[in-house]
């Protein structure tokens, strides 16, 4: 608690706080399991120019980079959902591409452990999770359920009168699949010949190639949680979790 | 809502002291997964002498007491562990440096922590707070191979206001019983046939205990020891140990060596008699 804030102004901190916990779970944890990614960087996004977001293998800095990250998602799940609706032509086959969206995947990211600062000037916060994930995977051999652990932490800037996510640090120890040893190499099934166009589909690169964050494997040096946040003033004060 | 006798200035400090001591716990879980445990005991424990004196860390086995026991422990035994588990891979690779950099190569600890239940003590000066733990643990060897676990258990501690800021007194870390990753729940090896059960929940071993979280060496020798947790008994006995509200902390029932945590409600009548 800040001891140089009256009460009135501790709450409003208080609400700030609340604000990031609420806007990360309706961004990370509700609209990632109920397919909402082509609105994502419309709703939660900041306007600046330097937004980012990093992943295990680099970052989508700019805006144009983090528009096609979750455009790319769109269009996974937009190929996914025709596959499975080809798959399950009894079930899905009557439906449009907009009702059968998203069916039969899943990505369920559980948020725990929130560290939240607020900055002192109130126009910047930052805030770290982990993440428990358990999501689903269409493969050429169908469709796989994973284990996800890992981090997300972000820095925040207040725009308007709500806050905005300006750079992100989603990262994994494990995106597994269930049912194999962590250190085993993904299972490869069968074939499917519904689903094998899905090898088709490439992700696009991070328009910043670095090593951000090693997935698990046997011989991984050790990879710390990023740095929690530690009260700071302005933003200046602090370190980034952008690139 | 709180007590009518607070002012609105005090249950404004109280709402703070909620925040803050879940954020000092999440600290705890973040610096535990990274190996960063010198940086917990300096940042996130007590500070004063007479509490640094009082501080305990408890593990199923028994209590750390004191911060150079609980440091002895939870930092100069992990890093020994740690170098141990470094030495294969420096043989199979001599360009490896057996130094402090490469430390906790092929571990990982991912802690995911629910259900938190918290209560502030009406005098503002302690406060007590429980969680489970459903974490990811796996320590990788140079082979290749990995000994990847589910883990549970239950977290608890008692907090301390400090001088205006909430510091970490006493911590139990309890430690049940672990599922290896890719291994089917009720293909569980050996207590099948000891216990008739589908394996969890055995006594501790040393050396590899393919049926727990930890090894017996792992918990190492506590200062106080005696049963804090046992995983064959479950969470039965620790019924009476979540936090309840409360006007002062009772040493009787504090979550250090002097309480009676974990006591099974006979050892508990006993000693209020």
């Amino acid at each position: 608690m800040d001891r140089r804030l009256n009460s009135e102004q501790l709450l409003d901190k208080w609400e700030k706080r609340r604000a990031i916990q609420n806007l990360m779970v309706k961004f990370f944890s509700q609209d990632y399991l109920l397919r909402r990614e082509k609105d994502m960087y419309k709703n939660y996004w900041s306007k600046a120019d330097d937004v980012c977001l990093a992943v295990n293998d680099g970052a989508y800095k700019g805006k144009d980079a983090v528009k096609g990250y979750y455009k790319a998602i769109e269009e996974r799940t937009k190929l996914e959902s025709s596959l499975i609706q080809k798959k399950y032509p009894t079930r899905l086959g009557d439906k449009t591409p907009e009702e059968v969206y998203g069916a039969g995947i899943m990505d369920m990211k559980a948020l725990t452990a929130p560290v939240v600062e607020i900055a002192g000037d109130n126009q910047t916060a930052k805030g770290i999770w982990t993440i428990h994930g358990m999501n689903t995977k269409l493969t050429p051999g169908g469709q796989v359920s994973d284990w996800e652990r890992g981090y997300v932490a972000a820095d925040f800037v207040w725009e308007g009168d709500t806050w905005k996510v300006w750079h992100l640090l989603y990262v994994q120890d494990l995106d597994h699949a269930s049912g194999y040893s962590w250190e085993e190499p993904e299972p490869v099934f069968p074939e499917d010949p519904v689903y094998a166009p899905v090898k088709e589909f490439h992700f696009p690169e991070p328009n910043v190639k670095k090593t951000v964050f090693e997935k698990y494997r046997a011989d991984r040096p050790l990879q710390a949680p990023p740095a929690y946040p530690e009260p700071y003033e302005t933003f200046s004060e602090t370190f980034s979790y952008g690139m | 809502m709180g007590k009518q006798y607070y002012t609105d200035d005090e249950l404004v400090e109280r709402l703070w002291d909620y925040e803050d001591v879940k954020q000092l716990m999440a600290k705890h879980f973040y610096c535990y997964a990274g190996d960063e445990r010198r940086k917990e005991l300096n940042d996130l424990w007590v500070r004063l002498p007479q509490n640094r004196r009082t501080a305990s860390l408890g593990v199923n086995t028994g209590f750390y007491t004191g911060m150079e026991d609980i440091s002895n422990y939870y930092v100069v035994q992990l890093s020994d562990l740690r170098y141990s588990q470094l030495k294969p891979f420096c043989d199979a690779d001599p360009s490896l440096d057996y130094g402090k950099n490469n430390l906790g190569r092929g571990i990982l600890n991912n802690s995911a922590v629910y259900s938190p239940l918290l209560h502030i003590a009406e005098d503002g000066k302690t406060a007590r707070y429980m969680c489970y733990i459903q974490g990811a643990r796996a320590v990788g060897h140079a082979d290749g191979s990995a000994d990847c676990r589910f883990m549970f258990g239950l977290v608890y501690a008692d907090l301390m206001k400090e001088q205006g800021e909430w510091k970490i007194w006493h911590l139990i870390i309890t430690n049940d019983h672990a599922i290896p990753a890719g291994k089917d729940y009720g293909d569980y090896p050996e207590w099948k046939d000891s216990f008739g059960t589908t394996g969890q929940n055995g006594p501790l071993r040393v050396h590899h205990d393919p049926n727990n979280s930890y090894t017996e060496e792992e918990l190492g020798t506590p200062t106080v020891q005696r049963t804090v947790y046992d995983p064959f008994f479950g969470w039965e006995h620790l019924y009476e140990d979540m936090p309840h509200p409360y006007y002062t902390l009772n040493p009787l029932h504090d979550y250090g060596p002097e309480g009676d945590f974990g006591m099974p409600y006979y050892e508990r009548e006993r000693r209020n008699v």
